[in-house]
């Protein structure tokens, strides 16, 4: 009797081992993976929001927010993208916009963080026109920047935009001049007090909406 | 009476020890909140969507593209395949979207239980609401 309950004591005590020790095993595997789980890469995501956030709204690189000017960020360079963004400074990174990478340094593989933005291209529209008094002009597209050249001879002496006095010689404008209409609306000029031959040379912005993913590794 | 307890004893206090692993193991597979990696990216794109529309010029009258939607029911009703057209051109071709003013929605119904970016500009006519999700 008593060998019999040593025996079935010996047998429970290693089954009961077995059962802990692979209970055990599983937790420790579990708690490994939600360890691994639980690392954020604070550190990789907040340097990729940041560079991200500073290209869509710095001045250096936008036309306004979440515009950005093309030539500008084609010409960026990497120590310039460390003065906008000094978290990057020291990281692997990648600049991506629209599938074509613009900069990069190291081969990362961490953090990706995409902004969607609109990129800008200023156009340039020339002509020029003869003008009397009393007539209007309007131009095609908005646009926030039109150059007046005035031939000589000219004798328009008030030049309007939408009705607005941008522009007034009592002895007849010669020259040039720049008139920055608001952007938001189309823009009439109207020509009083004389005749001339103008050239006009507006600047509207052409843009195309495109993805700019910034990749950052720790 | 004899074998029943002998047998018992160590494995009920294997059982229980097994239990009380088993217990802790379940605090690291269910305790731990999600990351929110999808909503934080989400919510970029709706604030970047947001923000390039509150800075477009109006197709016809108003300050910009989104104070000429929220205006009046007519200006809303006159805008809105421009907007879903504009909306669907600016956010990459995965996403789906619901841009809500005071004078109705555009876009898709919203499902339940996805993650969710939600952006609200504000514009003279009240508030637009811009919510996006992975389609």
């Amino acid at each position: 009797m008593s060998d019999a309950r040593g025996q079935a004591n010996l047998l429970s005590l290693a089954v009961a081992l077995t059962a802990l020790v692979s209970a055990t095993a599983l937790g420790l595997v579990i708690a490994d993976g939600a360890l691994a789980g639980a690392d954020r890469e604070a550190g990789e995501r907040r340097a990729a929001g940041a560079a991200a956030e500073r290209l869509v709204s710095a001045d250096a690189t936008t036309v306004r927010e979440n515009v950005l000017d093309r030539g500008a960020v084609e010409a960026l360079s990497l120590s310039d993208l460390g003065a906008l963004a000094p978290p990057v400074a020291n990281r692997s990174v990648r600049v991506r916009l629209d599938g074509e990478t613009i900069l990069e340094r190291g081969d990362p593989t961490g953090t990706t963080v995409e902004r969607v933005v609109l990129v800008a291209e200023r156009t340039t529209r020339s002509r020029s026109v003869a003008v009397g008094d009393g007539d209007g002009l309007t131009l095609p597209r908005r646009t926030d920047r039109v150059e007046l050249t005035f031939g000589p001879g000219s004798t328009v002496e008030t030049v309007r935009a939408n009705g607005r006095v941008v522009l007034h010689d009592p002895g007849g404008l010669v020259g040039q001049f720049v008139v920055e209409p608001s952007r938001y609306e189309t823009v009439t000029l109207d020509f009083e007090g004389g005749t001339a031959q103008v050239g006009i040379e507006s600047r509207p912005l052409r843009t195309e909406k495109a993805t700019l993913r910034v990749t950052v590794d720790g | 009476m004899a074998d029943r307890g002998q047998l018992s004893l160590t494995m009920v206090e294997a059982g229980v020890g097994v239990l009380l692993l088993f217990a802790a193991t379940a605090t690291f597979a269910l305790g731990l909140p999600a990351a929110g990696v999808d909503e934080a990216q989400l919510d970029r794109y709706a604030e970047d969507a947001g923000t390039v529309l509150s800075r477009e010029p109006p197709q016809h009258g108003g300050l910009t593209r989104l104070s000429e939607v929220t205006q009046s029911e007519s200006g809303f009703e006159r805008e809105r395949a421009a907007l879903a057209h504009r909306v669907e051109r600016i956010l990459p071709e995965n996403l789906m979207y619901r841009v809500e003013t005071p004078h109705g929605a555009v876009g898709f119904r919203r499902p339940t239980g996805v993650p969710t970016g939600r952006a609200t500009v504000p514009t003279v006519g009240g508030r637009v609401i811009i919510r996006v999700w992975y389609a």
